[in-house]
């Protein structure tokens, strides 16, 4: 049959060319040759198609990108090629006529990945970005959710400094709750759940980013808070011109690049010469009630000059080295790519190294109905750690920070300088270069996947995942490190999570009568995920030596806690459809349906039902907008849908005793191990769900030189998953985990894209990403019971601070999560702050103070600009700024070291802490309003200039590029603190107390070659 | 072609099999299966006694606050250290208010023990009942009684719950007095079925007699009704036991204490497996980890208050037994240096200050002085937390009490005041007063959680002391913590 077609096909072209030589003789003809090229570049176009209108007759351009067609005069020759404007040319004489042709700049026919499918991204009907490799920043960047800053609007990625191992927050369109994780669900090659990190950002094709609850909803468990859908790159059965290719080819890549990392921004504190004149001061102050005073009565001089942050921060060496393999051919393909990286962190003591390694393959056989793709990714990461959150005998940067810079950091006859000025005050190289602390994690990731087409258009497939995380946890602190009352620890911890995935779909795409488009999906979902490990730790070793290694060297491990194990875990069942139709492309309609269930919840609501509906219309294809030439798109879209959230950890539904604590039988005087409730069981435990309306325009300008989407939505959490103190009796325990409470989110998203200029050698990309969201608490929930109405979070301690008023979050109906909840500060009076107060006067009791929301932690607009120039055909420059708008810190650090007493002349301080002892202040830290600072800021994130050598000329080299590139040139902000930058995440965020690592200004040199 | 659609729809018949969501437990034990083990019935009642353990630090907070809140000793504050927001401070100058960390921890520790044992006795009462269940069900009452006792003695009036179902979740307060007649009878009924002998860290008849006594001593201030007669008939009760006195006034306070003669109830701290006294960390400066071979630094706060110190006589043996001061020296004989100042380290027992800083006191004296507590023996080598058990019941206590009845009684109680002065190596006393009796209670009990009580009983509690004026308003029962009243609103209403 299809062989007799072929024939036939075959006649008829051959028909066609008699008759097109027939008439050809009887008009005027002419030979017309030309060279077709690449406009900027000059490249060849190879394979570009040249066609004279209204007939078969055409050609295809040779190697050199040449042409040789025969018309008659007046013929109008178009020239096409997949990914660049179609250009006409109307034939007067005979000659040459040479073309150059643009690049298609939007790609109406990209194609983009959605739940469990593509689509071409004119179809879509919900909020979905893209974000490509090209498009990525690269320099310093230890994780691939980094390489995606600023590209995508509505996606905030977050962190707070520059530690190499500390993991980005997520937070699509504001997502938030209580107690539930509201980190996106990332979907890896088809597997959901999957770790981000086990991929390296070179090896990333595309990020897909489903934004709005129509698009997420298909994957109905986690789709709450948003789906990062990421796809590595695929060997391809096409060769390095473009063109289809029959044959094997390969690919042999290599790149390595080195980098310097430098603390960007110190903390300006007191140096030795202000704390001695201070003394000296001080000193005069009290010799006018004492004359026989003395300066060690006042001050107890270490006598040297140190700078500590100076000897906590070093410059940071970073290297990548990268190599990969790929190819294939027209019915296999496979990639094989190894990464290693390793970062030195700015503070002394931290680092990360990473080799992330991927093999995947693809096949085609029985006819190419039956596609099979497996895929083995693994990552070894190993991280070294000290601690700087808090404010104890090992927290670098509090330690660093405090110390009195009078003190040496060794003493004059070797061993580190020690001196007790106060209550847990360590020398903090001796606790960087004493305690071992790092981790060493290995992430493995499987998948095996079959495609088969059953008939025509229908596709069935099984996809199979399998994904695992190893890491060991390692602690250790020699004996006499510090004066501790348990001489010296260690701890191993080691966990391990498993998750495996089976997912079956059917997918019928048919096209009925030409003009009906329709897609059916339907499918099922199996995930179970389960979490185990142990530690084991002590006190008292007796070797330092063996210590890190060796546990039996601890001679005290008899403690409650000191050795345990756990394992919890979960199952997640789905099933799920979707239909898709359009008329024409003009008109389109979409649903889905999905079916969730999760063994987390309660007997009586384990299962839930997850519905979304969307349309389109594509104005552009309307008969009365087909004439406007500068209208490439225009598209309106609207969407509905509910998703939902799980993630709160397993059991919680359920009535449990564990092991609380050892006690004496007082009868048999044995020691006993005594249970205790877990928490209260809650049968009612259910879903957390997310409804959102989402309403977009993509538009497109001449020829899509300027092109883009707006998207305005509005959401609403309900059953808030969260766990509360309930009161004991009536509970048995002390801890619920219920639904209660709501809150909203509302926003608006802009992605412009443009090609100011396309000349022959010079074009310049850009694209501006653009998002506000403001997120809104509707209800605490019935489990809330503060009279005041305000929940509060962000509790500070620190020294010299107890208390319950001493909170800076303030959670509110009405008002925004993360709004700074906090007393005025009016003036100073008797040495203390002294504030408003709720009974209208003033008062200097905290807990009577007045408070206002000052300001908010999340940023009101977040900005980023993105910018890739190249010239000729060798260089190109890229450049991208990222902004934050109306976001503010609570700077706590600043309060803890502003006042004098208690750190002065003892410790150290800002320099601040002078003017207030002259003004006669007594307090310790104090809360107040005056702390809060605007941390709006613009940044350079990322700089890259690159040369591409021309290696036509050497046949076994395809590609060698140079670069220098810069992360973090320079931040523009009023903030004083380290970094401007918040984690956003949870419910009290963007507060600055000496947690902050410091953020670094990175310089890049690299090559990549492939062969 | 039929054979892939054979396949599909086996597939799918498969697939709604896999529709299971139980949740399979595996670390923790299903509330189904709970007790699972005869001896998991047996070992009921110990979580019960489990709650005592926050009772003597900043976790449970009831130590603290009987000593602190009293004239006995004091948490200064010593430049940087011991500000903590003023919390010592507030307890010291009755200063506090409903959302301070020791009226918020204590009300919280005491319930956790009031609902654990009616947890306890709840999950009982759903076994097989036998004469040992049964016997023990009483003795989780008594120590449920035990708990109400200190929540009145420290709140006054409370809700009064005896089982965790079918509770009201928001309950009212009801009186002290119908409190204290409830726990009463409650003990009352359990005595006969209670262990008699020697346990001292478990509920027997005679610490059932010595609450009894305890609450009726302190009937006036608990109901209005004074009840001397029943309080001097337990306290007799409780002497005819097995109890005496030591000859060294030490021994009832060294680490291995357990086995002391004079302790009939007390909690059995160790120092692994039961922790939570930790006196000696918050006492001793920061360099005499070096005087007891320690590897951690204490804290350097508690000290006595000047006043109280001077109360011991010169030749009193408690005085130089119960405190710890003058030059210190390391375990080798040699003198201890202070850290920061590296002078000789000599503790001066009297505090300048109760709020020291850089602008009032010198290093030296911020960071030395003031005599430490030294009550507890803090052995060779000690940890961060003590071995010795911390006696909630002793002797001496109930022979000073019945020599307090006979003299509220009109009688003379010089006999069972003068053992003790005897023994403490000062002179006897004839026609002991009430006011003598009162300042001997202190010197012995010192530092065994009973001041406040005994300030009170005497209505001495709101008078004015060292670095403290006279209460403005009667401050002998905390304020029910605003956490607790945030939660149920019916324990602001009075009744």
């Amino acid at each position: 049959m299809k062989r007799k077609l072929h024939f036939k096909f075959k006649n008829l072209i051959l028909v066609c060319l008699f008759l097109g030589a027939a008439l050809s003789l009887s008009a005027q003809t002419f030979e017309v040759t030309g060279t077709i090229t690449e406009a900027g570049t000059g490249d060849p176009m190879i394979g570009a198609t040249v066609l004279e209108k209204g007939t078969t007759n055409g050609t295809v351009a040779d190697i050199s990108g040449n042409y040789k067609i025969k018309v008659a005069k007046g013929a109008v020759l178009k020239f096409s090629l997949i990914g660049y404007l179609t250009k006409e040319v109307t034939v007067e004489k005979a000659g040459a006529i040479d073309v150059s042709m643009v690049v298609q700049v939007t790609t109406l026919n990209d194609v983009i990945v959605i739940g469990y499918g593509t689509q071409k991204k004119t179809d879509k009907t919900g909020a979905v970005s893209t974000v490509k490799s090209d498009d990525l920043n690269g320099g310093v960047v230890t994780n691939p959710i980094q390489a995606m800053q600023g590209k995508a609007a509505g996606v905030l990625i977050s962190k707070a400094g520059g530690d190499p191992s500390a993991d980005y927050k997520v937070r699509i369109r504001g997502a938030s709750g209580f107690e539930s994780n509201t980190q996106p669900l990332y979907v890896v090659d088809g597997i959901p759940g999957a770790d981000p990190n086990i991929v390296s950002s070179d090896d990333i094709e595309s990020y897909n980013i489903l934004k709005d609850a129509a698009s997420t909803a298909i994957y109905g468990s986690r789709g709450s808070n948003g789906v990062i859908i990421i796809t590595t790159k695929k060997g391809k059965g096409v060769s390095k011109d473009g063109s289809k290719d029959d044959g094997a080819y390969s690919n042999i890549e290599f790149s390595s690049q080195i980098s310097m990392e430098r603390v960007a921004k110190k903390l300006n504190l007191m140096t030795a010469a202000q704390i001695r004149s201070y003394a000296e001061q001080l000193l005069a102050e009290k010799r006018v009630t004492n004359d026989t005073l003395t300066m060690k009565d006042v001050f107890i001089d270490g006598g040297s000059s140190t700078d500590w942050q100076n000897e906590v921060f070093r410059t940071g060496i970073a290297y990548t080295n990268s190599l990969s393999f790929s190819g294939g051919n027209k019915h296999s393909s496979y990639v094989a790519a190894v990464t290693n990286a390793d970062w030195q962190g700015t503070m002394k003591g931290t680092g990360k190294n990473q080799t992330t390694a991927h093999i995947s393959v693809n096949h085609k056989a029985i006819n190419d109905k039956l596609t099979l793709a497996a895929n083995l990714m693994g990552s070894f990461e190993k991280n070294d750690y000290e601690n700087y959150g808090g404010w104890g005998q090992e927290d670098i940067i509090y330690q660093a920070i405090s110390r009195n810079p009078t003190d040496p950091v060794y003493n004059p006859t070797g061993g580190y300088y020690q001196s007790s000025r106060k209550f847990n005050y360590e020398n903090p190289m001796a606790v960087i270069n004493g305690i071992t602390n790092n981790r060493d994690a290995k992430k493995f990731l499987g998948s095996l996947k079959g495609d088969f087409e059953i008939i025509s258009g229908l596709v069935a497939s099984v996809n199979l995942g399998y994904t695992n995380e190893d890491n060991t946890f390692n602690y250790f602190r020699p004996a006499n490190l510090y004066a501790s009352a348990d001489n010296g620890a260690g701890r191993k911890t080691y966990n391990s999570y498993t998750q495996k995935v089976m997912e079956i779909t059917g997918n019928y795409t048919k096209t009925i009568s030409k003009n009906h488009n329709l897609n059916a999906l339907l499918g099922y979902s199996w995930q179970e995920s389960t979490s185990s490990g142990f530690w084991a730790g002590g006190r008292d070793a007796q070797s330092n030596y063996a210590g890190p290694f060796n546990l039996q060297v601890l001679n005290d491990m008899k403690r409650w806690g000191d050795v345990g194990s756990y394992k919890n875990q979960s199952t997640l069942v789905g099933f799920f459809g979707r239909v898709q139709y359009n008329y024409k492309s003009k008109y389109f309609l979409s649903g889905s349906l999905r079916r969730d269930g999760s063994s987390k919840f309660g007997a009586n609501n384990k299962w839930g039902w997850f519905p979304t509906a969307a349309i389109g219309w594509s104005l552009d294809q309307e008969k009365f907008l087909s004439d406007t030439k500068w209208l490439s798109q225009l598209k309106l879209r609207a969407s509905y849908g509910i998703s939902g959230n799980q993630e709160i950890g397993e059991y919680h539904s359920l009535l449990l005793y564990q092991p609380s604590g050892w006690g004496t039988n007082a009868e048999t005087g044995k020691e006993v191990i005594t249970f205790s409730a877990a928490w209260n069981a809650n049968p009612d435990l259910k879903w957390e769900q997310t409804s959102e309306y989402n309403f977009g325009v993509d538009f497109g300008f001449f020829n899509s030189r300027l092109s883009g989407s707006l998207e305005v939505y509005f959401k609403e959490t309900n059953d808030l998953l969260g766990s509360y103190q309930v009161p004991v009796p009536p509970n048995l325990a002390s801890t619920t985990f219920a639904n209660a409470g709501s809150m909203s989110n509302k926003g608006i998203e802009l992605f412009l894209m443009a090609y100011p200029v396309s000349t022959k050698n010079f074009t310049w990309k850009t694209s501006l990403t653009a998002s506000h969201n403001k997120t809104e608490v509707l209800d605490l929930g019935s489990y809330f019971n503060q009279l005041d109405g305000v929940r509060k979070e962000g509790y500070l301690s620190g020294p010299g601070m107890v208390g319950d008023a001493n909170y800076v979050t303030g959670i509110m109906v009405g008002q925004e999560i993360g709004a700074f909840y906090l007393p005025t500060y009016v003036a100073l009076q008797n040495g203390k702050f002294i504030y408003e107060s709720e009974s209208g006067g003033f008062t200097p009791d905290l807990s009577h103070a007045k408070r206002s929301i000052v300001a908010t932690a999340a940023p009101k607009v977040e900005l980023g600009w993105s910018n890739t120039l190249t010239y000729g055909k060798h260089l190109s420059l890229d450049f991208s700024f990222r902004a934050w708008i109306g976001n503010h810190v609570y700077n706590a650090t600043k309060m803890f070291f502003d006042f004098p007493d208690s750190h002065l002349p003892d410790l150290n301080a800002f320099p601040e802490a002078v003017d207030w002892h002259n003004q006669g202040r007594t307090s310790s830290a104090q809360i107040a309003d005056t702390y809060v600072e605007n941390a709006s800021f613009l940044k350079l994130d990322y700089v890259s200039l690159a040369y591409d050598f021309n290696v036509s000329k050497i046949s076994w080299l395809k590609k060698l590029s140079v670069y220098v590139s810069a992360n973090n040139v320079f931040t523009i902000t009023g903030y004083t603190g380290v970094d401007p930058e918040t984690t956003v995440n949870g419910l009290s965020f963007g507060i600055d107390q000496y947690n902050v690592y410091p953020k670094t200004r990175a310089y890049t040199a690299g090559f990549k070659v492939t062969f | 072609m039929k054979i892939k659609y054979l396949i599909l729809s086996a597939l799918f018949i498969s697939l709604l099999s896999c529709t299971k969501l139980d949740e399979t437990v595996y670390d923790k034990i299903p509330g189904t299966e709970y007790p699972e083990t005869p001896d998991q019935i047996a070992n009921l009642s110990v979580d019960c006694y489990g709650k005592l353990r926050p009772f003597a630090d900043d976790e449970g907070w009831w130590f603290l606050a009987q000593e602190i809140s009293s004239d006995e000793i004091c948490g200064p504050t010593r430049g940087s250290d011991w500000d903590d927001g003023g919390k010592w401070r507030n307890m010291y100058q009755h200063a506090w208010t409903n959302n301070d960390e020791g009226v918020n921890r204590m009300w919280s520790s005491m319930w956790t023990g009031i609902t654990t044992c009616n947890q306890t006795l709840d999950m009982m009462n759903q076994l097989p009942q036998n004469p040992t269940l049964m016997a023990k069900k009483q003795e989780v009452m008594v120590l449920r009684s035990f708990y109400y006792y200190l929540l009145i003695d420290n709140y006054g009036d409370a809700p009064y719950l005896t089982t965790t179902i079918n509770v009201p979740e928001q309950p009212f307060k009801i009186k002290r007095a119908a409190i204290f007649d409830s726990i009463v009878n409650t003990i009352k009924t359990a005595m006969p079925s209670l262990k008699t002998g020697d346990k001292k860290s478990m509920v027997t008849q005679n610490t059932a007699f010595a609450l009894l006594a305890k609450l009726y001593l302190n009937a006036q201030v608990y109901t209005g009704t004074a009840k001397w007669q029943e309080a001097l008939s337990y306290c007799d009760s409780v002497l005819a036991g097995p109890y005496a006195l030591e000859s060294n006034l030490l021994a009832p306070f060294v680490t291995e204490n357990q086995n002391s003669r004079e302790i009939i109830f007390s909690i059995p701290y160790d120092e692994n497996s039961f922790t939570g006294f930790r006196l000696h960390m918050r006492t001793l400066h920061y360099q005499m980890n070096l005087k007891y071979d320690m590897t951690v630094g204490p804290w350097n706060g508690f000290a006595v208050v000047p006043t109280f110190f001077d109360t011991y006589e010169t030749t009193d043996l408690r005085k130089e037994g119960y405190h710890i001061f003058g030059p210190q020296y390391d375990k080798d004989g040699v003198i201890i240096k202070d850290g920061l100042t590296l002078e000789d380290l000599v503790l001066t027992p009297h505090l300048p200050f109760l709020n020291m800083n850089a602008s009032n006191t010198t290093p030296q004296e911020l960071r030395c002085s003031g005599a430490r507590v030294g009550k507890y023996e803090i052995k060779m080598g000690a940890m961060d937390n003590l071995s010795n058990d911390l006696p909630l019941f002793r002797i001496t206590d109930f022979y000073l009490m019945k020599a307090e009845l006979l003299i509220r009684m009109g009688q003379n109680g010089d006999d069972w005041v003068n053992p003790i002065r005897t023994r403490a190596g000062v002179s006897t006393w004839t026609g002991t007063t009430l006011d003598q009796l009162l300042a001997e209670r202190g010197r012995e009990l010192y530092c065994e959680g009973h001041r406040r009580q005994d300030l009170i009983r005497y209505g001495k509690f709101g008078q004015s002391k060292w670095e403290k004026p006279v209460d403005a308003e009667d401050r002998s029962i905390f304020p029910i913590p605003k956490w607790a009243t945030d939660a149920n609103p019916n324990l602001l209403i009075n009744l």
